[in-house]
């Protein structure tokens, strides 16, 4: 679960709660802030950091280190932590508490009433990379560096042109409910990212089955982020949605992505989820040593070389970082996008304008515009994919567009539009013979043959090798036919000039979605206003993102969210049961009697203190122990994780059970 | 992405964008086309290909695989594939790893590469036509220069050939600074300097290649200052009857040759003499009961100092594997195009010599030394019983019967009409057609059948204006000398050829007196397959930068004339 998808469960009293708390204070799901800064910043982290007590980041840094994004049990967290750390249990208890107050740490419960406490995957990020080591320096030799990455079209563009090949093809979903093979091999096609690439991550494991593992990878993407909508009934798309993402900011939209890529893949594994954390704190564009990244992110506990190299490949296949080498030799990477929000620079109308060449050919380059680039899959094949993308348009594009509510004069418009200035001549020429031509012929149901005009019908009629297939005219324009001799009707229409539609009408196809037009001033180079819709508001009580088709090992949330930390005296359960004098003051016990504290001092996980030689120190029991008729008392100094003592009953004499502070004492 | 600012999008495939906008584009370019290929320049963007021949061939000019690498990674505007600097440093590596040397009379392959000439060591193709001396060197049998080299090219190394060459049979030959029609005659400086590029002040690193000019550019002129420079005898070769006229004519023209100099060795002329032009058809005729080529003698019948082969593109099979055996010689391939539909480029490199200029034709036009061409397609309509007849046709059957479309006659005309007094060609692909049209038009008609002396005579008359319109058939796809065409109207073409409307064109290239511009109409029957055939035969010609004007509805009839045609 992210901070959003954990905000939008909590009830009322508990959101305006968080509200008060540093880390929730500036995150804009509550100041309603726009769509940029949908994302916990590294400000909000710090200022956070600052209220809280020693042994409270402590413990943060435990989590973060051992659990990562994963949820844990508490008693496993106190069982780790207490003895790495040195410290009681109930102490860390308490911290833990104080996290869940703080907002930082939440809980789930089970159906059966375990509990469960996990970072949201976004905040562990952040926190990540607080709590981590210093990131190294950029590589300084940046001239002379060789790229060794091939050209991969970011993220966003291989899901675009995954969508657009489902959307050209009207999504059609079989009588199982699956997406028809034809169209996922087109949709496939477009994504550059391969099996091998996602095999090293769990999330991987639960695609299989339906789809290829790319695809279903691809699939989730877009389900999670609203733009598609599979079900029983079939498949949809989210218009709203689509249109608000074809309008982002590139930087944001890939940002949001890399979230995506961070929670379905990283998420699961607490190696994979630092090296990915860690690595968003790099600068953008600038080179790094790998060398050196792979000492920075072991130091920081997440692993060895094949993770780092796991995590980088499958950027690499995103098309979000460029391998190289330097003039020496070295290894070096970098990234190719801004993989922090807050990192964004100020969003700018998208610069890339395209080219249009003669014979059909359109030039696009890679900043272009996503709401060009939308209509222009429609109404062109894909050429050749790169920093330039070439496409093609034809009779056949032209008609595929027409049969998907497009006209020629919106063609015209678009491209006008997406290339800065009128269209030339042999471009418009073109559009406008195959606008015309495009949809002269229509089927209107299975048997009527349907023409826009008499002229077309006399045409069409004229053909001997349409006419064998004519049952009737009926009237000025419409025929009736066989619906078996559709397809060999389009054939003999289209050689005859008549390029007849696509579509049949009845059919339920869902038609590809229109690109939304914006606004005149968006045209004249002013910032885009960026809109907002129900689902990104500051308050959303019923938002629920969808599942996607990638499972998380232990979905949360299909638990229920618990909101208000533990009551704080159950946190010592028999404390009623305890004399006073025991907690009052420093006294002189009878072994049997110490050994009675010491055991109620274990089952409440608290410390004692003990005088030894006139030193009084804090000592943390663990078990007690029992050898040839003796026993003794095993544990640690507070504070003092590497320390390990065995005392014998005879090995201090005054004694007092500890309640740490915020506990409310006898 | 991180963006840089350059006009060069190099893309993985070896293939090279050049946004044309981009202030500094034409610096890229002039360096760029140095040792990439231009594929095609429709509008603002322009494609190059970069392949191992034009690395090379960049190479063997004198430019080294750091100026390449820096060309490209200065100009990219985005990260250069470090795949593409990898393969470009591979190739460049390996020209100039293997030479051919002359030492002690004989000719001897040299490789310095010691894993390299281990590997030549191993090849079949050189134990078997070489002698081992020592290591990294072998002394080739005689005869076997072009074989070497056409073979280790194929396999990936190209073979600097420093043998240098024989001299040849002198011959005095002068560059007349008047040309014998009286008019004041000097290169041009892109001649010039394409002639200087061939012939490098007669190093052993000249002397052979191919020079890739459009047409119009006087491919010949320079192939006669390259002779003149050389003053030698020569063997030219070239694609027709026609063109050997064409040669013989400029010759005479334009040096000090005299006819008792120049011979013809083609249609039913033998003649070898100090200056010998012949055909392609000629020296691969057969010998219909020995099967053998018997011109091919011609290669040996005196000591040429320069074989010149012009339309290099069309170089038949059998002369190259001639051309294999003369490797001594020096050889000259002049050409508008250097595709071959056979993919033998790479034979032309190793077996001519590396390409050596490539000039594109918008920058001829750009510079004035060709005429400025406007293109036209004039889409004309197929009414009545005609579009019946179409329609009711079988599929081939249609081609014709589109390309016929009888509108096209008047249309022939109301085009005329717009260019009084300016001679024009109107070519064509049907003879009944262009029978008809002649008929109209009261004009000339020349086919296949036409004598060759009544062909000059017609081109003599229409270049004197006194015929102001040539009907031709196919035969003006070939090298037809025609100065002064303006307009050229092509009602008809060969399905989708470009290569036959790139030379339709061609014959309007040649530069013009007073505005230096020509019309291209193109006649299209509207709403048949002949526009699809238009639309590809455009092509190559849109991919040098060239645009077409369409003009629509010509032809068309109102509501009266439609219903007398239908009627009769």
């Amino acid at each position: 679960m992210n901070m959003r998808q954990v905000f939008s469960r909590l009830p009322e009293e508990a959101k305006a709660r968080l509200g008060g708390q540093p880390l929730w204070r500036s995150w804009s799901g509550l100041a309603g802030g726009g769509l940029r800064d949908g994302a916990i910043g590294s400000d909000h982290v710090k200022e956070s950091r600052k209220g809280l007590a020693a042994p409270v980041q402590d413990i943060l840094a435990f989590i973060v280190r051992c659990f990562g994004p994963r949820p844990f049990p508490e008693e496993k967290l106190i069982q780790q932590y207490a003895a790495a750390a040195g410290r009681s249990a109930c102490e860390s208890r308490m911290a833990c508490d104080e996290l869940r107050r703080a907002g930082i740490l939440f809980t789930v419960r089970k159906s059966w009433g375990d509990c469960l406490h996990f970072l949201p995957v976004d905040a562990y990020s952040a926190w990540n990379r607080e709590l981590a080591p210093a990131a190294p320096r950029p590589h300084s030799e940046s001239a002379g560096i060789r790229v060794d990455s091939p050209y991969r079209p970011r993220l966003s563009l291989q899901l675009l042109g995954m969508m657009a090949e489902l959307a050209k093809q009207g999504i059609p979903v079989t009588a199982k409910g699956i997406i028809a093979k034809k169209a996922v091999a087109a949709a496939s096609s477009r994504l550059l990212f391969t099996e091998e690439e996602l095999a090293l991550f769990r999330s991987a494991d639960s695609a299989a089955g339906r789809y290829a593992v790319s695809f279903t990878a691809g699939l989730d993407a877009a389900i999670r982020a609203g733009l598609l909508k599979l079900g029983e009934s079939g498949a949809s798309w989210g218009e709203p949605e689509l249109a608000e993402w074809l309008a982002l900011p590139d930087g944001l939209r890939e940002c949001r992505l890399l979230d995506w890529a961070e929670e379905r893949f990283a998420a699961y594994d607490e190696r994979f989820a630092s090296s990915a954390s860690l690595l968003r704190g790099l600068c953008a564009g600038s080179w790094y040593s790998r060398h050196e990244l792979e000492k920075w992110v072991q130091a920081a506990g997440a692993g060895g070389g094949d993770v780092l190299t796991g995590w980088l490949g499958l950027m690499e296949a995103f098309g979000w970082l460029q391998t190289g080498r330097s003039a020496e030799g070295l290894e070096v990477i970098r990234w190719m996008m801004y993989p922090l929000a807050e990192g964004l620079p100020d969003p700018e109308p998208a610069a890339g304008s395209v080219l249009l060449l003669t014979g059909g050919e359109l030039a696009v380059p890679h900043d272009t515009d996503y709401r060009s680039r939308w209509e222009i899959e429609l109404m062109a094949d894909l050429e050749r994919e790169g920093p330039m993308t070439i496409y093609r348009y034809s009779q056949a594009t032209i008609s595929r567009a027409a049969d998907n509510g497009r006209t020629s004069g919106q063609l015209i418009g678009l491209l006008t539009r997406a290339s800065g200035g009128p269209l030339p001549e042999h471009a418009a020429q073109l559009l406008g013979e195959w606008g015309r031509a495009a949809g002269r012929v229509r089927f209107a149901d299975v048997t009527i043959m349907s023409c826009s005009d008499e002229p077309a019908a006399d045409r069409a009629e004229a053909d001997p090798a349409v006419a064998r297939l004519l049952i009737r005219r009926l009237g000025k324009r419409d025929f009736l036919i066989e619906r078996s001799s559709i397809a060999l009707l389009r054939k003999h229409l289209s050689a005859a000039g008549l390029e007849p539609s696509r579509r049949v009408e009845g059919e339920s196809l869902c038609l590809y979605p229109l690109s939304p037009s914006w606004a005149e001033d968006a045209m004249q180079g002013t910032c885009l206003p960026l809109e907002e819709t129900a689902a990104e508001t500051a308050v959303f009580p019923n938002h629920r993102e969808p599942a996607g088709l990638l499972q998380h090992p232990c979905p949360l949330y299909l638990y229920t969210l618990e909101t208000v930390p533990a009551d704080t005296e159950k946190r010592l359960p028999g404390i009623a049961d305890i004399p006073a004098a025991w907690l009052q003051a420093m006294r002189d016990y009878h072994p049997s009697t110490r050994k009675e504290m010491l055991k109620h001092a274990i089952e409440l996980g608290v410390p004692v203190k003990l005088d030894r030689e006139g030193k009084v120190v804090d000592f943390i029991p663990r078990r007690l122990e029992e050898e040839g008729g003796n026993w003794f008392v095993a544990g640690q100094l507070s504070g003092q994780a590497e320390s390990s003592l065995r005392l014998s009953p005879d090995m201090w004499r005054g004694m007092q059970l500890m309640i740490p502070p915020g506990l409310p004492a006898k | 992405m991180l963006t840089q600012d350059g006009p060069l999008i190099v893309q993985s495939d070896l293939q090279v964008l050049l946004d044309t906008r981009h202030p500094r584009a034409e610096h890229s370019q002039s360096r760029l086309a140095r040792f990439a290929d231009l594929v095609k320049r429709p509008g603002d963007l322009h494609t190059y290909r970069i392949t191992s021949l034009s690395i090379w061939n960049a190479l063997a000019s004198g430019m080294t695989a750091g100026d390449i690498l820096e060309c490209l990674q200065s100009g990219s505007r985005y990260d250069v594939p470090g795949q593409v600097l990898d393969t470009l440093e591979l190739l460049a590596w390996r020209y100039g790893k293997i030479h051919l040397v002359r030492k002690d009379g004989d000719v001897q392959l040299v490789c310095g590469e010691q894993q390299l000439a281990a590997e030549l060591d191993a090849d079949a193709c050189v134990r078997e036509n070489a002698v081992r001396m020592e290591n990294g060197r072998w002394r080739l049998k005689p005869g076997k220069r072009g074989l070497m080299k056409q073979e280790l090219l194929r396999s990936g190394y190209p073979v600097v050939d420093l043998a240098g060459y024989d001299a040849g049979e002198a011959l005095q030959v002068e560059l007349l600074a008047e040309s014998r029609s009286g008019q004041p005659f000097q290169l041009r400086d892109y001649q010039a300097e394409a002639v200087e590029l061939f012939h490098r002040e007669g190093d052993v690193y000249g002397g052979s290649g191919v020079l890739v000019l459009p047409c119009g550019a006087g491919k010949t002129v320079i192939g006669i200052a390259a002779l003149a420079r050389l003053s030698c005898a020569a063997l030219i070769l070239t694609s027709s009857m026609t063109s050997v006229r064409q040669w013989r004519s400029e010759l005479l023209d334009k040096t000090s040759l005299t006819p008792e100099d120049i011979g013809e060795y083609a249609g039913r002329g033998r003649e070898v003499k100090p200056i010998t032009i012949a055909t392609y058809q000629m020296v691969t005729h057969r010998h219909a009961s020995t099967g053998e080529y018997s011109h091919m003698r011609l290669f040996d019948e005196r000591d040429w100092g320069l074989i010149i082969y012009d339309e290099v593109h069309t170089l038949p099979a059998p002369v190259f594997r001639r051309t294999a055996d003369i490797q001594a010689t020096r050889r000259l391939g002049l050409t508008a195009t250097l595709v071959r539909e056979d993919g033998r480029e790479e034979d032309v490199f190793s077996l001519i010599g590396p390409k050596r200029y490539d000039l594109p034709w918008k920058k001829l036009e750009e510079q004035g030394h060709i005429a400025a061409v406007t293109c036209n397609e004039v889409r004309v309509a197929l009414e009545g019983v005609n579009r019946d007849r179409y329609h009711a046709a079988a599929p081939r059957e249609r081609n014709r019967l589109a390309a016929e479309n009888p509108a096209k006659l008047a249309a022939v005309r109301e085009l005329l009409g717009r260019h009084p007094g300016r001679p024009a060609l109107v070519v064509g692909q049907y003879l009944k057609q262009l029978g008809e049209l002649a008929g109209m038009l009261n004009a000339p008609l020349l086919t296949g059948q036409t004598p060759q002396e009544e062909r000059m005579r017609l081109y003599d008359r229409f270049k004197q204006g006194e015929i102001p319109v040539l009907v031709v058939s196919k035969i003006a796809n070939f090298a037809v000398d025609l100065p002064d065409a303006a307009v050229a109207i092509q009602v008809s073409g060969s399905f989708g050829s470009r290569q036959e409307e790139a030379q339709r064109i061609g014959r309007l290239l040649r530069p013009k007196r007073g505005d230096n511009t020509a019309w291209f109409y193109t006649l299209v029957t509207a709403d048949t397959k002949e526009t699809e055939y238009a639309r590809k035969r455009q092509l190559f010609l849109a991919g040098q930068g060239y645009t077409y004007r369409v003009e629509e509805e010509f032809g068309r009839l109102d509501e009266h004339d439609r219903k007398d045609v239908a009627g009769s």
